[in-house]
Order: C-alpha cells, then structure tokens, then sequence
C-alpha cells in the first residue's frame, strides 16, 4: 500500500541525514594562530588573523535560570546579571579567585575589607563608586524592599553582614558578625553566585518599575531585546571600562540568546548552522562530535564542521534517604515512616551495593560525567581525591544478603523523586537505570518526576513531601561547606544528621583556619557516608557544542554554569 | 439576521462563561492551590498573605465571584517571571505570533488541501488521486510534534534551507513555513478528504447530472456548481478545526521556539507561574470563540438558510 | 449543501449543521482496499496491536525494563535485537509489544470514557428534550471551543501524571463528538415507527431505551470508537512528548518517542520507529472505522 512507501521512504530520508557526516570546508586559520592554539594560549581578537571585532554571536540554551534583570529583586539562580551588571570577584579557568569589581581583598575579624577598581563606572558614565556598593548591599539586606526574597543563600549573606562602612571613594568594609569562611563563594562566581551589583544611585532613584523599563548596568553589555523566557540580545557596551583578559569588551558587538528546550530542535539549529554554539548537547550525540580536548581545552580542535567542550562537574547526583530526618524532627506524616525499609543502615548499603555506577557512567552517559565517591563536588575546596576514588563496589550478591540480615528477603517497594534541572542531562536514563538494578535485588522502585520549579518548593517544605528517598541535585558546590552544612539539624531541607555531625559543622561554622575546616570537613563526610544518609552517584557535566566560526571559549574545567560567553573567540 | 447575531452572541458569552468555569476550577481542583500561585522560593510562612490576596480562604461561590470580577476588570495577576509585569500583558504580547502561525498553517491547509480534493475528486481513483491519499492519510496519522521535527530534519539539518527556530520577529516570513507545515498539514488532510467525498457527492447528484446531459463543458461543470458545495463543509468545520489548531500551537511552538502563548503556557507550567496559565487559557478559549462567531456571522450571511434551518 | 436532505419526522435537526466527525463520516469514499473492500492491512495492524498487548509476556524477547549498559544504542540487526536497543540497552522491539499494552489500554480506555460521557449526555438531552436539551448542547459547544490541549497540560500538571489522569483527561475532552453524532441518532430512533408505537403502547422510558434505542447505537458508536482510539493515542504521545505522560519507566510508544527525540541524530531507528507504529495505529484505526461506517450503511450520508 502507498501508505507502507510511504513510510518507507521517510525511514530511508531519516536514516540517511542522521548518519551522514557531511565534510564541509572550514575556515581556514594562520599558521600562527594554529601553533599558538596547540602550545597554551587562547587565540586573542586582533592578533595572528583574528579579526578584533564581529558582529553577532549566537547561543541556543535549554534555559538561562532566573530572568529577572533588577538586581535588587534576583531570586533564583541564574547567568543574566553576569552579562549586565557587576559581581565583586570573578574565576578564572584555574578556578582562582581574581578581581573584578573588586582588585583587592581582604579578610578580617572585623569584616572583609575590598578595595574598588577606579576605572569601573556605571552605562551612564557615572562611576560606580563606594557609595554605590555600600547602597547594594544595603539593598541586599532589604533595606529599600524589605519583601526582597533574593537569591537562594542570601539568608546567608544577611547572617553574616552586619553593615558596610565606607573608607574612602575606593575602600569599603563590610562588617561581619564573624568571620565567616564560606562568604567568597558567594560573591566570586562560583557555588551558584549570588550576590550583583548595580548602580546604586539610580536604582534608588528610578525603582523596581524604573529599572525594568531602562535597565542601566556596569558589565560588558546593554540590554537590547529582552524577551523573558524566549530571547534575548545584547550588545557591546562600547565605553566599557573592564580590561581583564577574562572580563573585557567582548569580540562579538551583538549577542543573541535564544531558548530552546527541546534538545533535538536545539541540536538541530547547530547542525543547520543557525546558532553558533548550543549549550547542553545531549551525551549520546556528543560522544560523535570532536571534542576540543583531544587537543586543547576550549580551543577548536579543527575536526569537523561541530566541536563540543565539556564542562565538568557542574552538577552533582545523589540520593538522599530522609525518613530518618522526618521521624526525627517530628515532620507531618512521620508516623507512617516508622516501618520504612530505609531506616536501616544495612538496606540503605545494599541498595548502594546494587548500583552499577561505573556503568551508568560510562554507557548511559558515555564517560561524560565523572564517578565520584564523596559528598563534594570533585575539584572543590573539601573534596578529597582518595575518598572520590574509593568506589563503591557493585555487588547485587552482597546486596540481595544484607537485605535479608536486615529483614527484607523478598525486597520491598519504595519511591524516589527527582526534579530535572536545564543543563544537566542524564538524570531520568540514571533512574531508570537504577530502577533496573534494583528489581534485580528485588526492590520495586517508583520513580517521581517533578517539574525543576515544584520540585525546589517542595523539597524544602517544612513537611518535606519528598519520602523515603530524593534523587538530589546539588549544582557545583565550589566551597563545599554549603553541602557540608546540611548534616546538621539546622541545615535546613536536606539535612541528614546525628550528634556528631551537629557538633562538627558547628564548629565548621566558626573555623577560619583552612586546614582545620579540610579536616572537619572529612570527618563530617566521613560520617556521612558510613551511615549511607547519602548514595553519592556521579558528577554531572554539560556538554557545549559549538560551529566551526568559533575558535575558543576559555572556560574553568570545573565550575557553576555561568559561562563566560564574553571571552568567546570567532574566526570570522 | 439581527436574531441570528443576537442568538449566537448570546450562545458565545455562554460559552465563554463556561470557559471561565473551567478555568477557575483547574487551579482549585488541587487541595494547595496556594502552592501553585506561589513563587518558588517563597517562605513558607508568607503563603498565608498570599492565600489572602488570592482569596484562597473565602468559601468557594464568593471566589467564584470575585474571579468573574477578575476577568471582567483584565486583571489576572502578575507574572512571576522576566518583568513581572500583569499576566494579561505577558500574554497579549504573544497572541499575535500564534494567531500569525494559526493564520498561515489554516492558509497552507487551504492552499494545499482543497485544491488536492477537488483534483483527487475529478479524477477518482487515478494515480493523483492515490497520491493525494496517501499523503491524508499520513497527515492524519503522524503526531504533529514528529512530523515538526521531521520537517527540521529535512529542511533545516538536510538541506539548510529554511531556519527553525524564533518566530516571525527573528527570521521574517520564511520562519513560518515550516511550524504552518506540521501544524497545518493534519488539516490540510482532513480539509482535502472532505471537499473529496462532498464534491463526489455534488458530482452525482441530479442537478450536475443534468448539466453534463446539457452539454456543459466539464471545467464549468466542476469548477461552478461542485466546487462551491463542496468548500462550504470546509467552513462549517472551522470552527472545530481552529481549536484544535490553537491547541496543536503548544507543541509546534516548542519545537520551533516560537514566541507564542502555546510555547507561553509550557513555560508557565513547568515555572508555576499560574497566574499567565489560567490567562492564557482564558484567552485562547475566548480567541476560539470570538473567531467562530465570526465565521459562523459571515456564513449565515452568505446562506441565509442556515439562519432559519436551526 | 446536505442539510436540504433531512429526513422525514426529526424533530430538531442538528445543532449547527453536521457536526464535524458526521461531515468527515459524510460519504466518505473508499480508499483502495486490499480484498473485496475490506481493509485488511488495517485490520492486521489492528489486531497484531490487540495481541502484543495482550500477549506480550509470551511474545516479547527481552525484559522491556531492564537496562543494559553493554548494549546502549545498538542498530537494528538480524541476529540479536531485531529492532535495536534504546539509550538504556533495553530491546526496542519488546518495548513496542509492552508498549501496545499502555497505547491499547490509554486508547481504549479513553475512547470508552468519551463514549459513555457522551451517550449519557446524547441520552439525556434527547430523550428528555427542551431545557436539559439546551443545556447540554450549550455546555457541548462550550467545551467544544474549549483549546484541549491547553487544558490537558495545565489539569495534568497539576494532578500529577499518572495512566489513570492521562485516559480520563483525554477521554473527559473527546466526548463532545459523541455527544452530538449520537444525539442525532437517538433523535432520528425517537421518529422511527418502532419507538413510537412503544411510546403509544405506555413502555417507560428507560425500556424503550434499553431495548430499542441502545443496541442501535452500538453501531454508530462503534464507529466513533475505532474513530477515537487512533487520536487517543496520538494524545499520548503528545503529553509524553511535553513530558506529562504516563510515568516511567513503564514503556508506551508516546513515551518511547518522546524521549527518543533527542537520540535522533545519534541512533535514528530510535524514534523512527515507535513514531512508525504510533502512525500505523492511528491510520490503521482511521481506515476501519471509515469501513465500518460505510458497511454498516454505505446509504446514510448524514448522521
């Protein structure tokens, strides 16, 4: 029947784009540049053939976090104020803190004393001055709207800050109750940054409703089009003030934001060279394209029309067992938690034991995301090397064992539920994988998808609606005391504690000696993980793919997924 | 005629009211519906202020009452996203690019279906007819997101010939062709099978029976008295195939990225942002209706039977 | 225009001229069919579904749920997985046959909640005439102009997906047809001799509904049935597609092309086919119901 040719034909057509592998001509390079890229450095705009200025870049996302562009009223998480407005400190590809706003730092008892970049001023041409900062982080504290909710841990910064004394024009001193040690990780780019700065004076005087209907800011770029959600474009703030190899007028004088969530769509516009690069390539597409780190990191390896760089760890996977936690503190429903398998030490090892994570990693995510057996992020300040390597061993023998020692030879059913966040694939393939292993042992997993948004509101309920078990995830932590806070009682939604590690992070809290928080650190992760409160499953990582006009992208290997898209580099 | 607008209008407000109905009992059909008005990150304990401001703690007929008061005045709520600007606002903006994709998949359909029914009817049975055929009957069978994505593969993957993705705005009137392709395909289907049957059927009946017997010329035949009967079904339908069209929009708009209230309500959802939901919702639904007025008010005017025959 | 051939002693005619599924139904002529009239691919396709469905513990050569590593998106190949396996290692071909369990079940299930929807309704407001009458048709063109697919997504995201949400809600916004198809009916059985010499020889009401106005409802619903089962299950497909399907990691071919999406560029037979047999059933579905409704009376070309 025609329909049967039909259908035939389109298997044909389908078949065949997907699995040619078009060899179309690059663009060529200097030698120059080509010897350089191989050696080290990135290439520069304006240097061995590199044109000094393009005019657009263009990006696909499958999301963008926040899209609120007042900085004053940022809540969530998000890269947009990145590209606007102004963060004190920032990270290089080393991860190292290195000015910004901020050239210098220091910290005391009494406070951390920054001094200010006399070049850095505001769109307007109006410096941005102490004054400026101080109006900000008063801003922060809910001064001016006191129903600001902010960013995730602003409870944190609002702890801590007691006020902001203001030395000289270039000199501020924010006074902290304490010293606390984890306070750069919120104003230095990484762990889900948390803290912008705009201009003071105007946002006092023009308001909320002002500043979305002209918004002013002191980053490399100026709002252009601004479609929440959907679009946005920026262009090149030409006077900008910032010279910084990491942070100065970028290349590109318009950059174009597109969302796509739909990854097959998304991917479809790099391959139909619409966009130039697409953030979050799905990892069994990825693993065909070229990947810059076969030659150097970042920089266009010069093997096909499409090259990906993968970034790393910047999400973190694992289950968390909280019945214990509800019965515990007494949370609604807890009664009916008394029975529940998980309580038992020796079944929360046997459903870790039942788990192939070398083989999740390597065949369901084909290597992109990183086996680590520890409760940091890998590469993070706490993390430690010889713990992330100590695997935990798949044994479903074992496993099936210890469930009958602790009562449960036929297994029993259970549910977890998770939430799946832009920028980090691989969650439901993981799942379903485990859902797998785990009817191997004889445990009938129900699995509970929540949307991202849902999922945070009820994760942190007071009740915590999510039993016995959350797949959590944590995006990359770089100062691994936030996790490290959450095995105490007061640590909030995902807190899984005992005495010990109450004491611990307590002390943890008041430390400012590196070395001492290193060791309470591992002691509490220790702790952690002897009791199995918490299956560690692996690093996620997202892939970036990018078309051949782009010839680098310095990124930190590791880090939070705001990505520098002002140092990419075009050829053309 | 003056009867027959007055009727139909009444019969519109009705139905708009009932759409008011649904909307309002979607989001009080949950036990929380505080939850879902809620931004993220809200404290738990600032979920009673919004309870009030809501007037989630009335009894459910004055919150009937004061959601008609809400949709009467414009006045929705606010978005939680971007701006925060009124949720109606955040809507309107993007009603045009769908009614822009509706318009041009209801034109492709038109274009492409009717002509198809007609040849396939003047020449049943032929190889022409069998294509067209095959061709409905895929159309009917393919989900409209596959066959959206198929399209991207062939034509913007395959042969770079049109780009996929940002609306009207970002690409110009070529960004349309594709998302009016899959959305409109699965009409142009049904379109070409119904002016197929209905002008086979004009074509047996006495009256061009004795045309042909007359001697007309075959092209006068078809062309003047078959074809007319035939293109009416079309619009008799549209008033169904236009809702399915703005729902078919939602999944469209996802895979083109394009900036729409289909794409709008997707992002809504899975953001809570509940107050644009029920917005657009509401919208759609009264889009529908005042476009089916609409066509309904012309076609009663070009056949002043159908005011009398109800 | 073939509202001028109504037939003798209707009452009411239709609410606004043919409705849409009776314009479709209207004399729509055969497609060309295999033997005699009889479409006997679709029919195959029909029944190879309904037995993989249910049969499919017996049929299927791999456990559809168990993942395996080794074996992540391999092609199809004549020895060993005949249809390839998914980005999980799991076998696609015995995911299709567990998975014409969920697309029969959401299908059948969905079309038979239309269904009894609407015939209630169809029942009620023609049997009981004037307000309810007018009530219910009203509340019919209502939901009718109602854009479903909106509604489906915001009620499931609220409700939480699960089989049970995902049949009523799409059953719960597919009854309008049958509601006015069979109204039609039940109107034109009121005219018909047989009924009103029950009425005149004192039969309650519920009896003359049981016994003469039902079983001849069978028929036409039978054909809206088969109709509806094809877009039932395209509905699936399309709220798995925006991920408010049927939860995992139970196979359905919705869920099965959904989530394969995004492997297209990287193992091609992994959406193609599950969109293949989605595509199959809908036609198949839409081929027999056109065939029953022109062998149960090729003469009736208005409902």
């Amino acid at each position: 029947m025609g329909i049967v040719l039909f259908l035939i034909l389109l298997g044909a057509m389908v078949a065949s784009v997907c699995t040619q592998r078009p060899q179309l001509g690059f663009i060529p390079i200097s030698p120059a540049l080509a010897a350089t890229a191989s050696q080290g450095a990135f290439p520069q705009a304006g240097v061995d053939g590199v044109p000094a200025a393009v005019e657009q870049l263009t990006v696909a996302f499958d999301g963008w976090g926040g899209d609120v562009i007042d900085p004053w009223q940022y809540i969530g998480t998000g890269m947009l104020q990145s590209y606007l407005n102004l963060r004190l400190l920032h990270r290089d590809e080393q991860m190292q803190m290195v000015s910004l706003w901020a050239t210098a730092w220091r910290q005391a008892n009494e406070g951390i004393y920054f001094t200010l970049n006399p070049k850095a001023k505001w769109q307007d041409g109006t410096p941005a001055t102490a004054e400026d900062f101080k109006a900000n982080v008063e801003a922060l504290l809910g001064k001016y709207a006191p129903d600001f909710k902010g960013t995730p841990r602003i409870g944190q910064f609002k702890r801590v800050v007691q006020e902001v004394q203001i030395i000289d024009p270039l000199h501020v001193l924010i006074k902290t109750e304490m010293p606390d040690p984890s306070f750069f990780s919120l104003v230095s780019g990484a762990n889900y940054h948390q803290v912008w700065f705009g201009p003071g004076e105007y946002l006092k005087k023009v308001g909320h409703e002002g500043y979305i209907k002209k918004p002013l800011g002191g980053g490399p770029y100026q709002l252009k089009t601004f479609k929440p959600g959907e679009r946005i474009v920026w262009e090149r703030w030409e006077d900008f003030w910032g010279d910084y190899a990491y942070w100065q007028k970028p290349q590109h004088r318009l950059m174009e934001w597109l969302q796509v969530p739909d990854d097959a769509a998304r991917f479809a516009l790099l391959r139909g060279k619409q966009v130039d690069m697409v953030v979050n390539i799905p990892y069994a597409i990825a693993k065909d394209l070229p990947r810059s780190e076969s030659n150097k990191r970042g920089v266009n390896p010069h093997k096909g029309p499409i090259w990906t760089q993968t970034h790393l760890a910047n999400g973190k996977m694992q289950i968390t067992f909280d019945a214990e936690f509800i019965i515990r503190e007494k949370l609604t429903g807890w009664e009916a938690l008394q029975d529940d398998p998980t309580l038992k030490p020796k079944v929360r090892e046997a459903l870790e034991l039942a788990i192939d994570k070398r083989a999740i990693v390597e065949h369901f995510h084909y290597g992109f995301t990183s086996l680590n057996q520890s409760i940091y992020s890998m590469g993070s300040f706490g993390w430690r090397k010889e713990q992330a390597e100590k695997l935990s061993p798949y044994d479903p023998k074992r496993a099936k064992v210890l469930l009958a020692e602790a009562g449960y030879p036929n297994g029993f059913s259970t549910t977890i539920h998770f939430g799946v966040f832009t920028g980090r694939p691989g969650q439901p393939e993981a799942l379903e994988a485990i859902a797998s292993y785990w009817k191997d042992i004889g445990v009938d997993l129900k699995i509970v998808q929540h949307d991202p948004t849902e999922f945070y509101t009820r994760l942190n309920r007071p009740d915590r609606a999510y039993r016995p078990m959350t797949l959590v995830t944590w995006g990359r932590q770089e100062a691994g005391e936030y996790i490290a806070e959450q095995a105490a009682s007061s640590g909030g939604g995902r807190a899984v504690y005992n005495d010990r590690t109450n004491a611990l992070v307590k002390e943890l809290t008041r430390t400012l000696d590196e070395a001492m928080r290193l060791r309470l650190m591992a002691e509490i992760e220790d702790e952690v993980l002897r009791n199995y409160w918490v299956i560690p499953l692996y690093d996620a990582s997202a892939v970036y793919g990018y078309a051949d006009r782009v010839l680098a992208h310095p990124i930190p290997e590791y880090g939070a997924h705001f990505t520098d898209l002002n140092r990419i580099v075009l050829k053309k | 005629m003056q009867r027959y607008l007055a009727k139909r209008l009444g019969e519109g407000c009705i139905t708009i009211w009932i759409t008011t109905l649904v909307v309002f009992a979607l989001l009080r059909m949950t036990g929380n519906p505080a939850d879902f008005l809620a931004p993220p990150d809200m404290p738990w304990a600032d979920r009673a202020s919004l309870r009030q401001a809501y007037g989630l703690d009335e009894p459910m007929w004055k919150q009937f009452v004061l959601f008609h008061k809400s949709v009467i005045t414009g006045e929705f709520g606010k978005s939680l996203r971007g701006t925060q600007d009124e949720a109606l606002h955040v809507v309107m903006e993007r009603v045009p690019a769908t009614l822009q994709l509706t318009a041009a998949a209801l034109l492709f359909s038109i274009v492409l279906g009717i002509p198809a029914g007609v040849v396939s009817a003047s020449q049943p049975h032929s190889m022409v007819d069998r294509i067209g055929k095959v061709f409905a009957i895929a159309g009917q069978s393919m989900p409209v997101f596959w066959v959206g994505l198929l399209l991207i593969l062939l034509f913007t993957v395959y042969l770079g010939w049109l780009p996929s993705a940002g609306g009207i705005d970002r690409l110009g009137w070529q960004g349309v062709i594709m998302p009016a392709i899959s959305l409109g395909w699965l009409l142009s289907a049904s379109h070409m099978r119904i002016v197929r049957s209905s002008m086979l059927d004009s074509l047996d009946t006495d009256y061009v029976k004795m045309a042909r017997v007359k001697g007309l010329p075959q092209r006068l035949v078809i062309w003047k008295h078959a074809f007319k009967n035939a293109a009416i079904p079309v619009f008799t339908l549209f008033a169904v195939n236009f809702a399915h069209l703005i729902s078919g929009a939602v999944v469209t708009e996802t895979i083109f990225a394009w900036p729409g209230i289909g794409r709008l309500l997707v992002d809504s959802i899975f953001t809570r942002d509940y107050a644009v939901v029920q917005t657009v919702v509401f919208l759609a639904a009264l889009v529908i209706v005042v476009v089916n007025l609409l066509v309904d008010l012309t076609y009663a005017w070009i056949d002043p039977r159908i005011r009398v025959a109800r | 225009m073939t509202t001028t051939r109504s037939l003798p002693g209707i009452a009411a005619a239709p609410r606004r001229g043919p409705s849409a599924t009776a314009r479709i139904v209207a004399g729509i002529h055969k497609f060309p069919l295999v033997v005699r009239g009889v479409p006997i691919f679709s029919l195959l396709v029909l029944a190879v579904t309904v037995i993989c469905a249910l049969f499919a513990p017996a049929l299927a050569p791999y456990d559809p749920i168990k993942t395996n590593p080794a074996q992540a998106l391999s092609a199809p190949s004549l020895s060993g997985h005949l249809l390839g396996t998914d980005h999980l290692g799991r076998d696609i071909l015995s995911r299709l046959i567990y998975g014409a369990r969920i697309s029969v079940t959401v299908g059948f299930l969905a079309v038979f909640v239309a269904g009894a929807v609407g015939t209630a309704i169809a029942l009620i407001s023609a049997v009981f005439r004037g307000w309810a009458d007018r009530v219910l048709m009203q509340i019919t063109d209502a939901f009718l102009a109602l854009p479903y697919l909106m509604i489906a997504v915001t009620v499931i995201s609220i409700l939480k997906p699960s089989l049970m949400v995902v049949i009523l809600v799409i059953g719960l916004l597919r009854w309008m047809d049958y509601a006015r198809v069979l109204r039609g009916e039940v109107l034109r059985l009121a005219a018909t001799d047989f009924v009103q010499l029950a009425i005149v020889a004192g039969c309650s009401r519920w009896r003359i509904i049981r016994r003469h106005i039902f079983p001849n409802l069978i028929n036409t619903l039978l054909i809206l049935a088969t109709l509806g089962v094809g877009s039932a299950v395209t509905a699936e497909a399309t709220l798995s597609f925006l991920g408010l399907g049927i939860p995992r990691p139970q196979p359905s071919w919705g869920i099965m092309l959904a989530e394969s999406q995004k492997y297209l560029y990287a193992a091609w037979w992994l959406p193609l086919i599950p969109g293949v047999a989605i595509s199959l059933l809908v036609m198949a579905s839409n081929l027999v119901g056109d065939w029953l409704r022109d062998r149960f009376d090729p003469t009736r070309r208005q409902l």
